[in-house]
């Protein structure tokens, strides 16, 4: 068959277009072969390395810049599919070719196919080539691999390749696909090329930039629509490729990481039918595009060659595409420039195709329905919600689950799929509750972070180095630098630049099949409402407990694949950590201490509600520094007296962040001093809004947030400090007493104040005002005599109350590293009998 | 044979062809005349297979030849381009063809490649164009198809290689019943190889003769008349069938008249004329004199 297919005059044809394209055919399967195993054996030989510590494997030098080649080669070699595409219809393009090409006994089909396929090998087969020598790594590395991270791992890279060599097959096809029916289209090589790179970013693109403007002004689910775009182009199918791979998962927020749940099964599920569905609709999709590239190709004539779009259609999606692109920019402070803008682009593309300013008035009457339509159609859809789309919320009763997860992806994410009848009812009234105060409020959603913004009176200052230069601590008023109108007040506009919601998708899946998404902006009230909802759900206590049990599983036991167990050390550690890693303690290594830990970490989550446990102060992070943690806070009872009776203590203030302690000198390591940024931020004491303040790890940035902001004026802004905490007690006690009552989570009916600590927020409960107002106060009184007294009276501790460059840090570290041999004896005393707590079976 | 029947072809808003008919019998050498742009090479892409007709048939053998295997398999056409295939050696040129055409003779293209010494391994983007035109050429002749269409064929080629290649084709004409198209402006060599011509002006055939009968039927006459005072006219003359052209120098009078000599002598004979020569035409004198009457003049610049 395949002998017979290719004496024919089709697969002739295909040969001809490989032998008269040899070179590029060469570069691209040099570059596509190469990235496979570049790619692929620097991973593997991580993982088999990572696996086998005991062994004296050697770490791949740069093993990063082979992988980084490797992506650069392949992401050349998939680029160079437009220009296999147009090489390999020469005809549509290369009026020298036409004759020869068209006079050979082919019918016009013949040809289309085997050009079709004589570009397919020079592009694809490569890539084939590749994908399998990066299997080929895989399983030759496969035996290598032996402990339970190894098999996770493993199994983790051999599920990601299997799904991006796939993956990544099927768009390179639609892309490839695509451009074939573009060059069709085109009549010149200069419109070949532009087109193709034009119309494959606008596709995604103006698709994005659409979706992104509406989504602004409509509650859908932005993320839904998204997706959209996955299916529409092979740059967007790229996105949404990786959009799969990094959402194969799901969270419960700050109580446990990510990485500690990574390889349950807990949402995993989902991933895969979404993934084959992709690869269906996007193999549909090519032979759609193929079928009709096919049918243009047929209706061309020899003789269009040279016509810059012989289908003139292309051009216009593509202009039209760019404008529709460039209008997502409309806003009513930019719409001069913004069409200013759309129309150079426009005409100069009109002067381009036409070769001049032939029937111009045409372009113009075009240019202007094109923007009126555009424009129209938007405020149409703005106008209507989306023809309503926007404000439907589907029954309780037709819901068969309904999958919450967060936008914004902070570390309070609740990302789980509920079943259960109660928390649906919940939830659903909890959306209609959000449609109707939309429907009624004009502006019902006043971020807090606006709000915060808004009522920031004061700003601590620090000038320069406290110890070599003149410096001084003040308190200036921060009133003086905002923006005000004539009346005094602020203007509303200017907040709106940097203010932020807190935006959640909700999914409902309704048991007749169809599937409802919406994305909620929510203010913080709201979004604690929300949460009331989740946090006390079934569902969230016992993924939380899983989690802890799979988390502790994973990092401190090794998994005997043969066996199916997991072997138990004899001691295991247990670190509560802060990113310098602060406290590790020994106990005894059972699924027994496993078990009670994660046993009471269940009836802790389950015993709290979720306002006990928004208010709680933080008690410690068990874990690691690699990712995988969960939090205790304080009110987790149970959990707290295990790990008191393994000698745990709650976090002090430098092990809650991250200063330098005198108690733990691993934390002076050169360039690792501390960088203390803070700053306060008062109330909103005229507010006539409930505040509730829900966490945030996310870091702010302080320019924007402070309007009017120099660097110079920066709170510790951008200087180094090495803090330690008998000098931080002694020296800024204030200071101590805040950070030690600040929490990372903290709703309240009253204003709070708040404090930025190196860009993380913390909440001041109310009742500890008096401490934020003692270190507002007392940024009056460190003038350069106040400090100048304090050095005085502390000369002798000037050794660790430091500041400045690395010079000063290396001296400091030299001090604690040659004054103690602290680690080792550390390390002693962890494995000591006296911090052995149970016995257990391993033992 | 080749059949164009009420062919049009429209390039937009120009009529290339305008309802032409032709007819080319099998074994013909057929020259294709006219002036720039008015069809010819519009006519071999026709029966090519490269272009559609917006109009009428183009047949060969009587299938139409458009999107036809085995109509597009009879023909062989080498276009006034040298840069297609610049890729290949004259090798890889000669195997490409080769798979398309079931009659290729190697045989054929080894004596023609030997005749020519053509260096076959390699590229033809090296040669020359004249060494191009060669390669296409005998590519061409060794494809054995039943009908081979040349545009402006000798085009880059030295004197001796036009002879050498005129041979190769008349061989060919010879050995097997080749039927060749061409088409070109050096109507010396349309005069020397072709047996029949047709003359194309503004997408319409203005005649398609036998040369040789085409040459018989237009004269060139150079005429005195006794009555020296008397200024003849064209009108004078309204007995020749057809005056082309009628100029006077001097006392001699210069026509181009199409028709039989016997009558041209017989319209003049009441004139009494003292000296009547009848010359023969060149087939260039013919193109010129045609498409004049055509408003088609050299003298339109002058």
């Amino acid at each position: 068959m395949t002998a017979r297919f290719l004496h024919s005059l089709p697969a002739r044809n295909m040969l001809r277009v490989i032998r008269q394209n040899r070179k590029m055919a060469i570069v691209t399967s040099i570059l596509m072969i190469l990235s496979g195993p570049l790619i692929m054996v620097p991973i593997i030989w991580e993982i088999v390395r990572e696996s086998q510590p005991n062994q004296s494997y050697s770490y791949m030098d740069s093993f990063e810049l082979y992988m980084g080649i490797g992506f650069i080669c392949l992401g050349v070699a998939v680029f160079m599919g437009m220009f296999c595409a147009i090489c390999a219809f020469t005809e549509t393009h290369k009026k020298a070719q036409v004759d020869m090409l068209y006079s050979l006994p082919l019918t016009g089909s013949q040809r289309f196919f085997s050009d079709y396929i004589g570009g397919v090998c020079m592009y694809i087969l490569p890539y084939i080539i590749a994908a399998v020598l990066g299997w080929i790594a895989i399983g030759i590395g496969c035996p290598f691999i032996h402990t339970d991270d190894g098999n996770t791992l493993l199994r983790e890279t051999v599920s990601n390749y299997a799904m991006i060599s796939s993956g990544l097959f099927v768009l390179m096809l639609l892309y490839y696909t695509l451009c074939v029916l573009i060059t069709v289209c085109c009549g010149t090589l200069f419109e070949s090329i532009y087109a193709n790179i034009l119309l494959n970013c606008l596709i995604p693109g103006t698709l994005a930039g659409v979706l992104g403007l509406i989504s602004e002004h409509v509650d859908l689910s932005f993320e839904y629509l998204w997706q959209i775009i996955g299916f529409m182009s092979p740059i967007g199918g790229l996105c949404y490729m990786i959009y799969l791979l990094d959402n194969g998962s799901t969270s419960v927020g700050s109580y446990v990481a990510w990485d500690a749940i990574r390889g349950t099964e807990t949402h995993s599920h989902d991933m895969m039918p979404n993934y084959f569905r992709w690869i269906v609709i996007l193999l549909l999709l090519s032979a759609v595009l193929l079928v009709v590239a096919w049918q243009l190709y047929k209706r061309r004539k020899a003789e269009h060659v040279g016509r810059p779009f012989v289908y003139i259609g292309a051009y216009h999606v593509m202009i039209t595409l760019l404008i529709v692109l460039i209008l997502c920019l409309l806003d009513f402070d930019v719409i001069g420039p913004v069409l200013l803008f759309a129309a150079i682009v426009y005409f100069v593309c009109e002067i381009i195709r036409k070769r001049g300013f032939k029937r111009f008035w045409l372009s113009i009457i075009t240019f202007v329905v094109t923007v009126a339509v555009t424009v129209g159609v938007f405020a149409v859809v703005i106008k209507t919600n989306c023809f309503g789309r926007e404000y439907y919320v589907p029954s309780a009763a037709v819901v068969r689950s309904v999958e919450v997860e967060s936008v914004n992806r902070r570390s309070y994410d609740v990302d789980l799929e509920f079943t259960d009848r109660e928390v649906i009812s919940q939830i659903v009234d909890f959306h209609k509750s959000i449609v109707q105060r939309k429907k009624t409020d004009a502006n019902p959603c006043v971020p807090i972070n606006r709000q915060l913004d808004a009522t920031f009176p004061y700003r601590l200052e620090y000038n320069g180095n406290y110890y070599y230069d003149n410096d001084v601590y003040t308190v200036t008023s921060m009133r003086d630098e905002r923006d005000y109108d004539d009346d005094r007040n602020h203007p509303e506009p200017a907040y709106g630049s940097y203010a932020e919601n807190f935006r959640y998708d909700l999914t409902y899946y309704t048991l007749t099949g169809s599937v409802v998404h919406r994305e909620l902006s929510l203010s913080a009230d709201e979004l604690c409402e929300l949460r009331m909802i989740l946090l006390n759900s079934k569902l969230f206590q016992e993924t939380s407990a899983a989690a802890v049990k799979k988390m502790l599983l994973q990092e401190l036991c090794t998994y005997d694949a043969n066996t199916n167990e997991y072997d138990f050390p004899l001691t295991v550690r247990i670190t509560t950590y802060n990113s310098n890693g602060s406290q590790t303690r020994a106990m005894h290594g059972s699924m027994e201490n496993l078990d009670a830990l994660s046993t009471a970490y269940a009836h802790d989550i389950q015993n709290m509600s979720a306002e006990e446990r928004l208010t709680a102060p933080l008690y410690c992070t068990l874990g690691n520094n690699s990712g995988s943690f969960c939090k205790i806070y304080e009110g987790f009872d149970e959990t707290i007296a295990l790990l008191e009776s393994w000698e745990f203590k709650k976090f002090t203030v430098p092990e809650r962040y991250d200063f330098v302690d005198k108690e733990n000198p691993k934390n002076a390591q050169a360039g690792n001093q501390t960088l203390l940024s803070v700053r306060i931020y008062a109330p909103d004491q005229w507010s006539t809004d409930s505040l509730k303040y829900p966490n945030s790890s996310v870091s702010y940035n302080e320019n924007t947030y402070v309007k009017g902001d120099r660097d110079s004026d920066c709170a510790y802004k951008d200087h180094i400090m090495l803090f330690e905490t008998v000098a931080m007690k002694d020296f800024y006690p204030e200071m101590y007493a805040l950070l030690e009552a600040a929490q990372e989570e903290y709703i309240s009916e009253e204003p709070c104040y708040c404090i930025l600590v190196n860009g993380v927020r913390y909440i001041i409960p109310p009742k500890h005002n008096d401490l934020a107002e003692a270190v507002i106060a007392k940024g009056d009184l460190y003038s350069q005599d106040h400090l100048e007294e304090y050095f005085n009276a502390h000369a002798s501790e000037f050794g660790y109350v430091t500041s400045g460059g690395d010079d000063q840090a290396m001296q400091y570290d030299d001090e604690l590293n040659g004054s103690t041999g602290y680690s080792e004896s550390y390390d002693d005393q962890e494995a000591g009998p006296g911090l052995q707590i149970t016995d257990g079976s391993a033992a | 044979m080749m059949t164009l029947k009420g062919t049009v072809k429209r390039f937009g808003d120009f009529s290339a062809l305008d309802g032409v008919d032709l007819e080319i019998p099998s074994g013909t050498a057929f020259g294709l005349l006219g002036s720039n742009g008015a069809g010819k090479s519009t006519i071999l892409r026709l029966f090519s297979g490269i272009y559609s007709p917006d109009g009428g048939e183009v047949l060969i053998d009587g299938e139409p030849v458009y999107d036809n295997v085995s109509a597009k398999q009879k023909v062989f056409f080498i276009n006034d381009e040298t840069v297609q295939f610049s890729s290949f050696t004259l090798i890889e040129l000669k195997n490409f063809y080769k798979q398309f055409y079931p009659n290729f003779s190697e045989e054929i293209f080894d004596r023609l490649e030997k005749a020519i010494q053509l260096p076959a391994d390699k590229k033809i983007s090296t040669y020359s164009k004249g060494m191009k035109r060669q390669a296409i050429v005998i590519t061409g002749i060794a494809c054995c198809t039943p009908y081979l269409l040349l545009d402006e064929a000798f085009d880059g080629l030295d004197p001796t290689m036009r002879i050498i290649v005129k041979r190769m084709l008349v061989d060919a004409m010879c050995e097997r019943d080749l039927t060749v198209v061409i088409s070109s402006h050096n109507l010396k060599e349309i005069n020397e190889m072709c047996d029949t011509a047709a003359l194309l002006h503004h997408g319409k055939i203005i005649f398609n003769r036998q040369l040789d009968s085409l040459k018989g039927t237009v004269h060139k006459i150079q005429v005195a008349f006794a009555d020296k005072e008397r200024e003849y006219t064209r009108e004078d003359f309204a007995a020749i069938p057809e005056i082309l052209h009628f100029a006077k120098t001097q006392s001699i009078y210069h026509i181009i008249a199409k028709g039989e000599e016997a009558d041209i002598r017989a319209a003049l004979e009441p004139f009494h004329p003292v000296v009547a020569d009848m010359v023969p035409l060149t087939l260039e004198e013919i193109f010129i004199y045609e498409l004049e009457v055509l408003g088609y003049d050299s003298q339109v610049f002058a």
